[in-house]
């Protein structure tokens, strides 16, 4: 996808994130997954080390020595969406307390991927 | 994850897909609308006996995080648990018609993730009835096995 069709799907999904309440934690944190990696590709495809037509789906899905690579110009970035994917397995998928907390932390690391994304010209 | 755990986030995400605009909040309604439906199928799968519903979460196939003796959770090998996606991964066994109707819906559901949400097919009227659609055998089907949901 284009840098700027990613700018353009993340701010859709963080205006409906805006919508979502405390008892909603899943789909806050889903939500600031699927910004996150919008965001994501669009600050990769800015810096141009990522091709439009290669994007991030998961940063743990990636191939070590290609998360390396982007993380040579965006790590801060790339570890805060890494967090939030830590972060599926136990309150998305899994049941254990402490989701709504939880939840608070992915969008509080969503607001810094933006702020990351937007100094990368996104 | 235990089934009563995957009813209760059923209901709670079906309440919130209800409150979402098909449309002006296409990606958070449609992510909704397959995370309750994975919900569903895990819950069906377990149900039928085909997984198992050990409180333990899924991560990549063959890996869950499981709590350790100080109340952390770290990353395991284990046997078929609860699935990400229909077929990921693959489980073995002989799954009732019921339960390959609401994965054949759910499948349905999930031809729209990546061009809708990671490609640039834009939402439309006639996709959003499709996951209703779909999104109604997974509840049928669901209902038939762990009894009528609010």
């Amino acid at each position: 996808m284009k840098a700027d069709a990613h700018r353009q799907r993340a701010l859709r999904i963080e205006a409906s994130l805006a919508r979502l309440g405390a008892a909603d934690w899943e789909m806050r944190i889903e939500a600031a997954m699927l910004a996150g990696t919008h965001w994501a590709n669009c600050a990769l495809h800015r810096h141009g080390v990522a091709p439009e037509a290669e994007d991030i789906v998961h940063t743990s899905m990636l191939v070590v020595n290609t998360l390396r690579k982007y993380a040579i110009v965006e790590p801060d970035l790339l570890r805060d969406l890494g967090e939030i994917e830590e972060l599926r397995p136990l309150y998305v998928r899994g049941d254990v307390p402490g989701g709504a907390a939880a939840a608070d932390r992915a969008v509080a690391l969503l607001a810094a991927i933006r702020a990351r994304a937007e100094r990368a010209g996104c | 994850m235990r089934i009563a755990s995957h009813l209760e986030k059923f209901q709670r995400l079906a309440s919130l897909r209800a409150r979402l605009d098909p449309l002006d909040d296409f990606e958070l309604w449609y992510w909704t609308t397959l995370t309750a439906g994975t919900n569903a199928l895990n819950a069906v799968m377990h149900a039928v006996g085909l997984t198992s519903d050990d409180p333990v979460f899924s991560t990549i196939p063959g890996v869950h995080m499981v709590r350790q003796a100080d109340g952390s959770y770290a990353r395991a090998l284990r046997g078929p648990g609860d699935v990400s996606h229909v077929g990921w991964p693959p489980v073995e066994g002989d799954a009732p018609p019921d339960l390959r109707d609401l994965e054949h819906a759910l499948e349905a559901i999930e031809t729209h993730r990546d061009p809708c949400l990671r490609g640039d097919r834009a939402p439309s009227a006639a996709i959003v009835a499709e996951c209703d659609a779909a999104f109604a055998r997974v509840r049928a089907v669901l209902e038939g096995r762990c009894g009528r949901l609010a």
